[in-house]
């Protein structure tokens, strides 16, 4: 079974106002989809959904074919990399701290971290010595970068990402388009990626979806990635 | 006076370490249990919004009470001593760590929480790796409050018998010694700013990310409170605890009951100087915080038993004031059955009241007696310490006996009532017939023409069960029988209060010079 995603009969409010109406999604492993829509369209709502930071009120998301609500979602959490609107990096926390978080929630041993972490630099082309620097000494691409490797750390078969290059220059994020571009067929992953970028979303995107009012619309991709 | 102060610390140095150590021992312990239980609670009440306004409250309605009013209310449930002031201060220092470590948790971004929740971590890794860590600053922000806070705040405590540095600020005060009482204050106001440079400069190392330096700090801070708090719990191992009311008399005669205990048996003794609140250190020696103490015949009489003056019966079956024998016989009795204390050797002199006005005022007036004081009180003021207001044989019996109606009445630490008839301030004074100072004062002393002033005849009160434990101790008790006449103690008091000559060593001296020390 190829089926990675699904959302059956999703409904959720936020207080009177009906943020996802009726949704009904499936998804299936490798595909990477973009969603498309103007803020408080739901999109946000629809990806928290996924690793359950936001509890539908009715209808049921399956991850693999579990049910969100009824699994054990610190470990099913621990399984998909979330990479967040302008990419909230752990201040407090080092750069090689802050792209290790997950493997040392889960307990994976310091030399297997640090080899991964050492991955993970080289194929985020990030600087070797950053590892050491705090979050706040870091430009909004690195930064972006870090979030991504973070992301990655425990080796994810599914990447939950909000918007996470909209606050960046045209250039980095044309740059990092493309290595998300490269890592996502290089790992075979399942991403669901929100932004509100038209372009950005033709661009990345194996199947667009356009959010609007709560209601999802399948849309045809203008430019195929097959 | 700064040169007074300066050459204080220097002569005494061996006086105040062990205060400064104590002061730390107290502060320490009180801070380290406070911030346990504060960093539990403020945790507590961020994840559990329900408890956030009880436990704060609570906190706050504890922080607005007067220093002096929580540990006096402290008193009756945890007795005298070291763990009395520990628990107020930890009481005082909750509510800065708690605050601080509520706000810190929930002023953390919700995006960061979010982002770490999203990532899988557990609650417990939530709290301890993202939102603990974030909180810090404003977490030690709320310690350094609290330290230097506790640190001020344990002057107060030797109020009660605690130790620390509030032993010397207490001493100097009844003592009337102003460097000793400025020495104690400015060691604790260094002792707080130091502690606040030293927390002040983590919190700087923190900012900068300087986490070597800041370990190299908190080594040497824990390693200062491990030496403070292990030596202050073994100097707290003495065998026999003597406690002394706040005044120089009762310093003299208990370091003279320490040093021929320490020279006639292996006992080690530690004496509990200052304990003011009233009537704590007899609830003291029956919660058995305390073994033995200097106390007066009379002022048991009417301040422990709270009888009349006048109740004993004569030859004649009359009711009349009863003489010396007769209260000693009828505190023995009570104490040994009620109390399980029992009353041994008198010193031999008598402590009495007595009134003196300014010369001034009693030339002016022609003043001889209290009938005559009676006469002009209404254009008086009358001064005297707190204790005096409350006893049975104290000023609202007097005021009746003698017909007095003061101007104004001013209650004051006894220490400072001096400096008031000096000042002018007062008028009349309430006096202590040994009192040292008084010699030198501007002062006439009224005579008792009603006799309504009792026989206060020095004696010391001690544990019937310590007794059981070190039988030879009656027999040494028994070498101060007599020993001191009405002029020696006033002498005695003279050169503690005016020549401030240290009262250890007059007594030492005194000693010596009566053959029961030998040099």
């Amino acid at each position: 079974m190829n089926q990675c995603i699904r959302f059956e009969k999703v409904t959720k409010y936020y207080g009177e106002k009906k943020i996802v109406d009726d949704v009904s999604l499936s998804i299936d492993k490798g595909e990477l989809v973009t969603v498309l829509g103007p803020s408080g369209s739901g999109k946000t709502t629809m990806l928290k959904m996924i690793n359950g930071i936001v509890q539908p009120d009715s209808g049921s998301i399956y991850v693999y074919d579990q049910d969100v609500a009824k699994c054990d979602i610190v470990n099913l959490r621990r399984r998909i990399g979330y990479v967040v609107q302008e990419t909230v990096l752990f201040p407090h926390l080092d750069i090689y701290h802050n792209i290790s978080y997950v493997p040392s929630l889960i307990g994976i041993s310091k030399s297997k971290t640090k080899r991964r972490v050492r991955d993970l630099v080289d194929m985020l082309q990030l600087d070797k010595s950053m590892l050491k620097r705090y979050c706040d000494e870091l430009s909004g691409g690195e930064k972006q970068r870090i979030g991504i490797a973070r992301a990655l750390a425990a080796s994810p078969e599914i990447m939950l990402m909000d918007e996470p290059f909209g606050a960046l220059d045209p250039e980095t994020r044309a740059i990092l388009q493309d290595e998300l571009l490269r890592i996502w067929k290089e790992l075979n992953m399942t991403i669901f990626f929100i932004t509100h970028d038209v372009s950005e979303a033709e661009k990345l995107g194996s199947r667009i979806l356009v959010m609007n009012e709560g209601v999802l619309e399948d849309k045809v991709p203008a430019i195929c990635v097959d | 006076m700064l040169k007074d102060t300066l050459k204080i610390v220097v002569d005494r140095y061996d006086f105040f370490i062990p205060l400064i150590i104590e002061h730390i021992y107290i502060s320490a312990i009180a801070v380290t249990i406070a911030t346990v239980i504060g960093l539990s609670l403020g945790i507590f009440i961020s994840e559990y919004k329900i408890a956030r306004t009880p436990v704060l409250s609570v906190t706050n309605v504890i922080y607005t009470i007067p220093s002096i009013a929580l540990l006096g209310f402290m008193l009756p449930l945890t007795g005298v001593g070291n763990l009395t002031a520990i628990i107020t201060l930890i009481l005082y220092a909750l509510l800065p760590i708690i605050r601080n470590t509520f706000t810190g948790i929930t002023n953390i971004s919700n995006t960061v929480i979010e982002a770490a929740d999203g990532m899988g971590s557990t609650k417990f890794q939530l709290l301890t790796r993202i939102k603990l860590p974030l909180a810090f600053p404003v977490i030690l922000a709320g310690f350094r409050n609290m330290v230097v806070m506790t640190i001020a705040l344990a002057g107060i405590a030797s109020f009660i018998g605690a130790g620390g540095l509030g032993v010397a600020i207490y001493r100097g005060i009844s003592t009337n010694n102003t460097p000793m009482i400025l020495a104690g204050s400015i060691m604790i106001a260094l002792m707080a700013f130091i502690s606040d440079l030293i927390l002040g400069l983590c919190i700087k190392l923190i900012e900068r990310k300087k986490y070597l330096e800041l370990k190299l700090i908190t080594v040497a801070i824990v390693v200062i409170v491990t030496i403070s708090v292990s030596y202050g719990i073994l100097s707290n191992r003495a065998e026999i605890s003597i406690a002394s009311k706040p005044a120089t008399e009762q310093f003299i005669l208990t370091e003279i009951l320490k040093i021929v205990i320490e020279d006639r048996t292996d006992i080690d003794v530690k004496i509990y100087k200052g304990i003011g609140a009233i009537g704590s250190i007899h609830k003291g020696l029956l919660k058995g915080d305390f073994d033995i103490y200097p106390e007066y015949t009379g002022t048991a009489w009417a301040y422990i038993l709270k009888k009349d003056l006048n109740t004993c019966v004569d030859k004649n079956g009359k009711t009349t004031i009863c003489d010396r024998e007769q209260m000693k016989s009828e505190l023995q009795k009570t104490y040994e059955d009620d109390f399980k204390l029992t009353w041994v050797s008198y010193y031999g002199f008598t402590n009495s009241y007595g009134i003196a006005v300014k010369n001034e005022i009693a030339e002016k007036y022609n003043l001889k007696t209290y009938s005559d004081l009676a006469r002009v009180s209404g254009n008086l003021v009358f001064g005297a310490e707190y204790d005096f207001y409350e006893r049975s044989d104290g000023y609202y019996p007097l005021v009746k006996a003698y017909d007095f109606s003061f101007k104004d009445v001013v209650d004051m630490d006894l220490g400072l009532k001096y400096q008031a008839i000096e000042s002018g301030e007062i008028d009349a004074v309430l006096i202590y017939t040994t009192d040292g100072e008084v010699s030198d004062l501007d002062v006439t002393i009224l005579e008792d023409d009603r006799k309504f002033f009792h026989d206060y005849y020095a004696g010391n009160v001690v544990r019937k069960e310590l007794i059981k434990k070190y039988p030879d101790l009656l027999e040494v008790l028994m070498l101060l029988e007599n020993l001191l006449t009405e002029e020696e103690m006033s002498e005695l008091n003279y050169q503690v209060d005016v020549l401030k000559i240290e009262d250890k060593e007059v007594a030492r001296k005194f000693l010596i010079s009566k053959g029961v020390l030998k040099k």
